[in-house]
């Protein structure tokens, strides 16, 4: 009983269905003229696909044999790592020291050289020692 | 001359001029009605009835590769026409919709009623056409999934399991589906 009352929930009345199909049949007849056309043209775009698809697994498979040799000419394993450059020790003093050594080797510049008067003896430094005695001896 | 399509999938790699012969004609002829019938159900459109049709046995063709022979040949068209369905009411929902309430005035009028009473009277035949009608109706407003399984369940006479097979669904999720839309269409003609 209860299994008649499921089915019938997932049916509807047979004379209805019947009509439903005819309807449905009908709505969807066409000329026989119709179907050889649909033939004609399903036949027509095989034709056209068939070598489209054929171009195309020409193309796919050119592809694949290009990725294939370039996988297989590029060097085996893994590629060379960079290393970084260590990092310079930088010395103040080594560096103050290579400096004063380049100047000395390449000569003096014209620039830094001293001032000749001051490079010279100073021949009134007994004048200028004298000078106190004789502020002593005003003083006086 | 009976085909088969496992046999034809298994042609050799060069199939397209085993296939264009007349082995492939007969697989169109013998199911190009069916299918071109539940396309026009579903799309109410003979255009794209008519062209996803084509549509449908060129990717019969391009993929008979891949059939296995696990359901019939009519299932697998079917399927294939389903999806093909889906995707042209998916990528086109708004031309769809015009083309849905465009249904009535594309229908000459003289191919709406066909019933296959003995002796219908004007007015018994006048009555049944405005059930029928009522009942595309109520079939128009389903959701895309209630009226796939309605048009294969009750146009095309299909048991649950081959239902399943066409929609890729549990019989389960098929029962229910046909539950719902028998519900609804009963609600709608008031049966």
């Amino acid at each position: 009983m209860s299994e008649k009352q499921t089915d019938s929930a997932w049916d509807l009345p047979a004379g209805l269905t019947s009509a439903l199909r005819a309807d449905a049949r009908k709505r969807s007849e066409r000329e026989e003229i119709f179907w050889s056309c649909q033939r004609a043209r399903i036949r027509a775009r095989i034709q056209i696909d068939a070598p489209q698809r054929h171009s195309l697994r020409i193309v796919f498979a050119g592809a694949v044999i290009l990725f294939l040799a370039v996988l297989l000419t590029s060097p085996t394993g893994p590629p060379p790592q960079a290393v970084p450059p260590a990092a310079a020790v930088v010395d103040d003093d080594q560096q103050l020291l290579i400096a004063v050594e380049r100047a000395l080797a390449s000569g003096t510049p014209q620039s830094l050289a001293p001032l000749s008067p001051f490079a010279q003896p100073d021949s009134n430094f007994n004048e200028t020692q004298s000078i106190p005695h004789k502020e002593h001896r005003n003083e006086d | 001359m009976s085909l088969s399509l496992p046999a034809l999938a298994a042609q050799p790699e060069d199939r397209s001029t085993a296939i264009s012969s007349a082995d492939f004609e007969e697989l169109v002829c013998r199911h190009q009605r069916k299918v071109y019938r539940v396309l026009l159900l579903m799309l109410k459109s003979p255009d794209d009835a008519d062209n996803l049709t084509q549509e449908c046995f060129l990717r019969a063709y391009t993929t008979m590769r891949t059939f296995r022979g696990e359901c019939s040949v009519q299932t697998w068209l079917l399927r294939i026409a389903v999806n093909l369905a889906r995707d042209h009411v998916r990528n086109r929902r708004a031309g769809f919709w015009k083309r849905l309430l465009r249904l009535d005035d594309d229908i000459a009028p003289e191919t709406k009623l066909d019933l296959p009473s003995p002796q219908p009277s004007a007015e018994r035949g006048m009555l049944a056409r405005e059930e029928l009608d009522a009942v595309w109706r109520a079939v128009d407003g389903l959701s895309a999934r209630q009226k796939e399984v309605f048009v294969l369940r009750f146009i095309e006479e299909l048991e649950l399991k081959e239902i399943a097979e066409v929609l890729q669904l549990s019989t389960g999720t098929v029962k229910t589906q046909l539950f719902r839309a028998v519900s609804r269409v009963r609600e709608q003609v008031g049966r």
